[in-house]
């Protein structure tokens, strides 16, 4: 075993050792202790501040705090602990002990971990603002907001809003109140819905909801209609964390359709009525004149009236070409034969597309492709170039005769609707077959262009 | 012939309806234009089915249907209203959207089982055939 080692030795191993910076001045402010952290933390070795006095090392720091601190304590002979910024600008936390006629101060650098309590307090601080400024708009919305945190809806927070919702106090222990409604019942398209299949139970399980319409039931005739959207909330590994549901009231907006769409329906009723009323007109009136005259007006007037209850059916927004087509050519149905992609159609292109497809389908079985058993009819349409093309070709019929005298169908097509669209339509009369094609802008026939 | 009871709040329409009851061999029993005159006419008169407009002058003439189902007589409905209009209790019945052809008359007569070539009527062909 090798023996003890010396005093000196014995003191530098435990300078060094102590992993702290470390050094000891005599009473006339000499350093005569300086340890390896010391020399670290100051940036200079032990032989340039050994025997040096301190306050020639830092001359700037003898009236700062540190420099206080330091002769208070060689006066005052006592222990001193405390933070203070360094000799070098650092963070520190110090003891500082008398030791023989002067005093050995230990500190440890404490600046990371000061930086980091402050960083952490501008954080929370900042969070904390955030916080306050989404409660904020939380309670200012006109939105109901419902959040949980987990699968089960133990825990819920609502804002104001979503308590007015579903009329509850503010205090009131929602996750009850979702999970066993006592006091209001939810529907939709009037078929009960259960707490587990609402938006915000859903959502909690991973679903995404979207604009679900739900009907709260208070009471008889005390209800309120919502549209409802639920989303889950995940941590970033994408584990589910609770859900988050807003609703907002549509009840009134929901009226208002419900009135319009009365009204759209009592307007089909008379415009339905009046047509019964001119046809019945007509028919009386044409009883004993002839049979021909009376069906083709009768049929023309049937078209109309078909074409105005697709209409209806969209509450007049517009039609799509493939209905108005069918419903127009009702006749012959099967040999005719429809290509394109369909486009909804403006209302007003939709009533003259139907008159003109009509006319050209009468025309085609009374003595066109459509009279004999194995002609055929391809309705070819397109839209590119911001134009509509519409191709009517008949195929397989008895050998075509130009028309003595342009017919009330041709007129209609090749100048009504021409002027109608704002576009050009031709009736040619092929011997194979009658061919029309029209050719319009887009933007007069198609809803959105 | 078989008898119609014809509850038509119009009466140019209702009158065409004949015609046409007339053209595929059917008589007219009644045409009724009110509802009060239609519910009488519903529980005493002799016919075989009817043709009931839902709306007259404002009023629903579901109570006349009901008078009819009780007498476990058929009937159909004529409306311009489309097909979403009729209640429950009433879903199934044939109707007749207005304005409707003789051949579409027919064929919900047939689709009702209420047609019957021994009807035996005067049919004029026309173009509405051919749909």
């Amino acid at each position: 075993m090798a023996s003890e080692p010396d005093a000196k030795t014995l003191l530098d191993t435990i300078l060094d050792g102590i992993g702290q910076p470390f050094y000891a001045v005599d009473g006339n402010w000499r350093i005569y202790l300086y340890n390896r952290d010391a020399a670290r933390h100051f940036g200079r070795s032990a032989e340039q501040m050994i025997g040096t006095m301190l306050w020639d090392n830092f001359p700037q720091d003898i009236e700062a705090e540190r420099g206080r601190i330091l002769r208070d304590a060689m006066a005052g002979r006592q222990i001193v602990r405390g933070e203070t910024m360094s000799l070098v600008g650092r963070y520190v936390s110090y003891v500082i002990f008398p030791l023989a006629g002067g005093l050995g101060v230990v500190f440890r650098d404490v600046t990371d971990r000061r930086n980091a309590e402050r960083q952490r307090e501008l954080a929370e601080e900042a969070l904390r603002k955030r916080s306050a400024e989404l409660e904020a708009v939380l309670e200012t919305i006109p939105t109901a907001v419902w959040f949980t945190t987990d699968p089960e809806l133990r825990i819920v927070v609502a804002n104001r809003r979503a308590t007015e919702l579903l009329r509850t106090a503010r205090e009131a222990d929602l996750s009850s109140t979702l999970n066993q409604p006592r006091h209001f019942a939810v529907f939709r398209d009037n078929k009960p819905v259960p707490p587990e299949a609402r938006p915000l139970h859903r959502a909690a399980r991973g679903e995404v909801v979207t604009d679900e319409l739900l009907e709260i039931r208070f009471g008889k005739d005390d209800s309120r209609m919502i549209l409802m959207r639920a989303a889950p909330l995940r941590s970033e590994a994408g584990e589910l964390q609770g859900a988050v549901a807003a609703a907002a009231d549509v009840t009134e907006r929901h009226r208002h359709e419900d009135h319009l769409q009365l009204l759209v329906n009592e307007l089909n009723h008379r415009v339905k009525n009046t047509l019964a009323i001119v046809q019945s007109i007509a028919s009386l009136t044409l009883k004993d004149i002839d049979p021909a005259v009376r069906a083709a007006f009768e049929e023309r007037l049937l078209t109309l009236s078909a074409a105005h209850s697709l209409l209806t059916d969209e509450s007049w927004d517009g039609a799509h070409l493939a209905a108005v087509a069918r419903a127009s050519l009702r006749a012959g149905r099967g040999r005719i034969s429809f290509v394109g992609e369909d486009l909804r159609l403006r209302p007003k292109s939709a009533v003259a597309l139907a008159m003109a497809l009509h006319e050209l389908g009468i025309n085609a079985l009374k003595y066109g492709a459509l009279s004999v058993e194995q002609g055929s009819v391809v309705v070819r349409w397109s839209t590119g170039d911001g134009r509509f093309r519409l191709h009517w070709e008949e195929r397989g019929g008895p050998p075509v005769l130009p028309p003595v005298r342009r017919g009330f169908g041709s007129r209609m097509i090749e100048r009504g609707l021409a002027a109608e669209l704002r576009g050009e339509a031709r009736i040619e009369w092929r011997s194979e077959g009658v061919v029309c094609t029209i050719d319009a802008p887009l933007v007069a026939i198609h809803e959105t262009a | 012939m078989r008898r119609v009871l014809v509850v038509e709040d119009e009466v140019l329409v209702g009158m065409m309806i004949e015609e046409m009851l007339h053209d595929l061999g059917y008589e007219l029993a009644a045409l009724a234009t009110h509802l009060d005159q239609a519910l009488a006419l519903a529980r005493s008169e002799r016919f075989d089915f009817a043709i009931l407009d839902i709306n007259l002058n404002g009023k629903h003439s579901f109570p006349v249907a009901d008078v009819i189902r009780e007498r476990g007589l058929p009937f159909l409905f004529a409306t311009g209203y489309g097909n979403r209009i009729l209640d429950a209790p009433y879903n199934g019945a044939p109707i007749l959207q207005k304005p409707f052809s003789l051949e579409e008359l027919r064929r919900t007569l047939e689709r009702a089982g209420l047609w019957h070539q021994a009807a035996g009527g005067t049919i004029v062909p026309s173009g509405s055939d051919a749909q």
